[in-house]
């Protein structure tokens, strides 16, 4: 998503990133970025929790009035969890990232584009 | 507090275990590109485009098909801006499923916030349409395929600023 913003910036439209992985944002550099420290998935803020939500969303276009900065961070103040054994798990071996089910979903995108592409250079060749 | 989890160091490590020979390699770059907004929110047209699994139900209650990752097919679904939330679905699978749910659209796709911001004036208003993409393994892939496509349609609908969501 980071390089999207990049060359959405580069055309002449400013925009701003949510985050709530700290590290791939500061290697991609959106040009402005807003990370909030929750797990994968709450990019936004807390689901069921509207007033949270809103001043995550609030906080991003704040910065996408005021950033002066390009790559900018801005790290939000909020918690996810007083107990942080959520981030201890996560990619650990009791607890892999997808279901087994998404998983073989993924592993069979994988497996169709791979065809897709050797069907294109058989073609190419001919 | 625990300082953020390091996503770049575990991934890499954990696709390893599970037999991957080849890291993903992550884009990194040491600078960033820069375009300062030039006018006040509240005059503004504001755009949203996300690569979070939301999909539109059909009339019968039904999400679209789910496609899958890498695929070769242009990847950017349009969803109208003035959609309700409650014709949005989640179908998103990469998250950190034991820690949070996606069962509320708006904690990743914000769009009844954003729409009661355009209501009470906050920003100028809201792009007709917003983007959806499918994410891609391939960085070329997405800098050549569907980020011109998402450039194209907010230059089409003059959106000065998009917001932009990741799963």
């Amino acid at each position: 998503m980071g390089l999207v913003a990049r060359h959405l910036e580069a055309n002449g439209i400013p925009t701003v990133t949510f985050s709530c992985a700290r590290d791939i944002t500061a290697a991609v550099r959106p040009p402005r970025s807003v990370f909030l420290d929750y797990p994968l998935g709450s990019t936004c803020g807390r689901p069921h929790d509207p007033a949270n939500q809103r001043a995550v969303i609030l906080t991003a276009l704040a910065l996408l009035e005021t950033g002066r900065t390009a790559g900018e961070i801005v790290d939000l103040p909020y918690e996810w969890s007083a107990d942080e054994r959520w981030k201890q798990l996560i990619f650990s071996p009791e607890q892999p990232f997808l279901s087994e089910e998404a998983e073989a979903r993924r592993q069979a995108g994988l497996a169709a584009a791979r065809q897709a592409k050797r069907e294109i250079k058989a073609t190419s060749v001919d | 507090m625990a300082p953020p989890v390091r996503y770049i160091e575990k991934t890499q490590a954990y696709y390893r275990s599970v037999g991957y020979p080849k890291p993903y390699k992550y884009a990194r770059f040491d600078s960033a590109p820069f375009t300062p907004l030039d006018k006040p929110l509240e005059r503004c047209r504001v755009g949203l485009v996300a690569t979070a699994g939301v999909t539109l139900l059909d009339d019968d209650g039904r999400p679209a098909p789910m496609k899958v990752l890498g695929g070769e097919e242009a990847n950017v679904v349009e969803i109208p801006s003035d959609t309700p939330v409650e014709r949005l679905v989640s179908i998103e699978e990469h998250y950190d499923r034991h820690a949070t749910t996606v069962d509320d659209v708006n904690a990743f796709f914000p769009i009844s916030h954003l729409q009661a911001l355009a209501g009470d004036g906050t920003i100028g208003g809201l792009a007709p349409r917003f983007q959806k993409i499918f994410p891609n393994y391939s960085h070329r892939v997405t800098l050549t395929r569907d980020a011109p496509v998402v450039l194209a349609q907010l230059q089409a609908d003059q959106v000065d600023a998009a917001l932009l969501v990741p799963v």
